[in-house]
């Protein structure tokens, strides 16, 4: 909110502030951001013996939980290697789902910074993604180390020059989740029961996404609704440009892009413009 | 560009007011669902009555009425008034945390603020995290916390815990961080609420010298404290709050002055109790009267160091009640702890192993007698009520400011608040000549 009016660095609380003003006071707490996502890493593996190791050890593991079930229990039917599609699922989910996770207590575990000095709030959120983006780029060691094992093995992936579209599909994902971390952590700030029922949509959720098995097993019937999901596009979109070396489907995918520009951009307008009634509530 | 500031207030607050929802705070969906709901069995239960009004209005008040004041480039303005009167929500709107709900406020320049030092703290992280953490919180960047970073740990003092962490400093390491980082972010504008209620008074000392050099250096400072002697030391303009209203400003000798002789004079009246008491209507047990006397049974005000004083505190029962516990409480305005005014004496009937029984419609009195006050020169005050025991939390009534004494006493007493008995001696040895 500190408006440079000529060489002024001046406050007037009447004044109206700009998605583009915002951008620019949020990027003056650069330095704040990386503390805090230091710190969050930090505290965060500082008393595991097995530390950043973690972040490889959950994909891997839930992957080898679904690969029981889905090959040894029941069959589902994929067009590439079962483990590394579940993996390739289970990696972005995992950092969608403990991103947004933590973005929503984010607030209210910082309510005595929130509360007591100014700064754009926006920190705290998004501080919680990196943090998990770290773990999401730890595990991707994996997923490279599986691609690189199945490719070499001759099983049926297609490895071409679509991996670089890898990174369009990961800033969508980030959008979002910033957009979904916004809106939760506001939410959660005002009514504390939502992070109770996050917790247990986060799980529903996943089952209503492609992360374990592909989407076209269900009836027709639901995969009107599931369609509404913008997160099984994006995980799709991610097999597509590593496992399959195909460009997304841009019906699905610019579906996608939209609803996570809009759930970004509503929720960061939302957020900044009332949060000056933070304080008053946590 | 500093100059240019000189022409024009570097703060202006116009008409502000801002407003809050006491005690309604729908935390859980379970409240925010079931209210609609109540405000509509609500207007059909009772139709045609004043309706209309929500739970939530109804707890609404104004923190802030119409407050205006100014702070030109450089000046230091002291925030004075009694708890709850508003100045912790002025800073906070200063700050910007808090958003004016009417009115307008303009700041110029880059706005610091040490309030709560130690907020940002982690206790996992080290000494030299925390500052990096605390600096980048307050808006520093990486650069400028590197620059300044042994500065910051030599006025700490604190060169040997820097890797150690925070978890294990003592409060006061804590305070004496956190003070030092805040006060190396270079503001223009500088708000302090109360953060020197910790700490030794050594480096409280340091403290108060080093906002000095800021007022001196053309800092703008606005400060909100209860300690009369660092706003006495510190602000040259004061603002008067009561009931979130502006009651006097000018020159801060004058505000103090105005503050310090209207408790004394609105507090000594015990015909209206009613407006200090904290008694609800159910309470078994109140107080009717409070009654400030000398040894010879005169209703007084003002004693010597060397007097004896009474307190008469009258009750009438409303039920039955197995032995009340009185209490009464001696403060002092001028000295602050981190509760509030301090506590000089607090003393109990329980204490002094007095019990009885009252049977409902019971009145009657219990008498306090003080032999020696030994308090120094200056103003007090004296809190009493009544507790079902010692121990416990609940309170029957309890009377803030019951009675307001002034105290004057000779220079050979001392320097200070309480006189503590004593004599000087000298012994000189022949040969150095030194005294002590």
């Amino acid at each position: 909110m500190n408006i440079k009016h000529g060489d002024e660095n001046i406050y007037i609380s009447t004044d109206k502030v700009t998605l583009v003003q915002r951008f620019k006071e949020l990027l003056s707490y650069r330095t704040l951001l990386w503390t805090l996502t230091w710190r969050d890493i930090r505290v965060r593996y500082k008393q595991s013996i097995l530390g950043i190791v973690w972040a490889m050890f959950i994909p891997l593991s839930m992957m080898l939980l679904f690969s029981f079930i889905f090959t040894r229990v029941v069959t589902v039917k994929v067009d590439i290697p079962y483990p590394i599609f579940a993996y390739c699922g289970l990696l972005p989910w995992q950092f969608f789902a403990s991103a947004t996770t933590a973005a929503t207590n984010s607030l209210i575990a910082n309510r005595t910074l929130v509360t007591k000095i100014y700064f754009p709030s926006e920190v705290f959120p998004i501080s919680s993604i990196i943090a998990s983006f770290v773990d999401f780029l730890v595990g991707s060691i994996v997923l490279v180390a599986l691609i690189g094992y199945f490719y070499f093995t001759g099983a049926s992936i297609v490895v071409s020059w679509t991996v670089f579209l890898v990174i369009p599909v990961i800033l969508v994902q980030i959008l979002f989740t910033l957009g979904m971390s916004f809106f939760l952590s506001m939410g959660n700030l005002f009514f504390r029961d939502v992070r109770y029922i996050y917790n247990i949509i986060i799980t529903l959720w996943m089952f209503a996404t492609s992360v374990v098995y592909p989407m076209k097993v269900s009836t027709l019937k639901l995969q009107k609704i599931l369609h509404l999901n913008p997160m099984t596009p994006i995980i799709d979109a991610y097999r597509d440009v590593l496992l399959r070396g195909k460009v997304p489907d841009m019906n699905n995918f610019g579906y996608a892009i939209v609803i996570s520009l809009a759930v970004f951009l509503s929720g960061w307008i939302i957020f900044y413009k009332i949060q000056h009634k933070f304080a008053e509530k946590v | 560009m500093q100059k240019k500031c000189n022409l024009q207030p570097t703060i202006i607050f116009d008409k502000v007011s801002k407003k809050f929802n006491r005690g309604y705070a729908s935390d859980s969906l379970r409240d925010a669902v079931a209210e609609p709901f109540r405000r509509l069995f609500d207007k059909n239960g009772r139709a045609g009555q004043g309706q209309g009004r929500s739970k939530r209005q109804e707890n609404e008040f104004w923190a802030l009425r119409d407050v205006s004041f100014e702070v030109k480039y450089g000046e230091a303005l002291g925030i004075i008034g009694p708890n709850g009167s508003g100045k912790s929500t002025a800073l906070k709107l200063l700050s910007k945390i808090l958003r004016p709900d009417g009115g307008k406020i303009v700041v110029r320049g880059r706005v610091g603020a040490l309030i709560e030092l130690a907020a940002g703290f982690h206790p996992d992280l080290t000494g030299r995290e925390n500052v990096f953490l605390n600096a980048s919180i307050l808006g520093m960047s990486k650069e400028e916390i590197a620059k300044r970073y042994d500065e910051i740990v030599d006025f700490a003092e604190l060169h040997d815990f820097m890797d150690t962490p925070v978890k294990w400093y003592s409060s006061g390491m804590y305070a004496r961080l956190g003070f030092s980082v805040a006060s190396h972010i270079n503001p223009e504008v500088l708000l302090i609420d109360e953060v020197l209620s910790v700490g030794d008074f050594m480096f409280r000392d340091k403290c108060i010298n080093k906002m000095k050099e800021f007022t001196e250096s053309g800092v703008t400072m606005v400060v909100v404290s209860h300690d009369r002697h660092m706003i006495e030391k510190l602000c040259h303009k004061g603002v008067l709050l009561k009931n979130g209203q502006v009651v006097e400003k000018g020159e801060i000798t004058y505000v103090l002055d105005k503050y310090y002789s209207g408790l004394s004079e609105s507090k000594y009246k015990d015909t209206d109790l009613s407006s200090r008491r904290a008694a609800k209507d159910d309470a078994p047990i109140e107080i009717t009267k409070v009654r400030m006397l000398d040894m010879e049974g005169n209703e007084k005000n003002t004693f010597l160091t060397s007097d004896g004083m009474k307190i008469q505190i009258y009750y009438r029962a409303k039920d039955r009640v197995i032995a009340p516990c009185f209490y009464s409480r001696i403060f002092s305005p001028r000295l602050y702890s981190d509760k509030g005014d301090a506590l000089l004496n607090g003393t109990n009937t329980e204490r002094s192993n007095l019990t009885f029984e009252c049977e409902p419609g019971d009145e009657g009195m219990v008498e306090l007698t003080y032999k020696q006050l030994n308090l120094l020169n200056g103003k007090y005050y004296i809190n009493v009520g009544i507790t079902p025991n010692f121990f416990s939390s609940n309170v029957y009534d309890h009377i803030d400011k019951a009675a307001t004494l002034t105290i004057s006493s000779n220079i050979e007493k001392g320097a200070g608040v309480v006189f503590i008995d004593h004599n000087w001696k000298v012994e000189t040895r022949q040969k150095s000549q030194a005294s002590e």
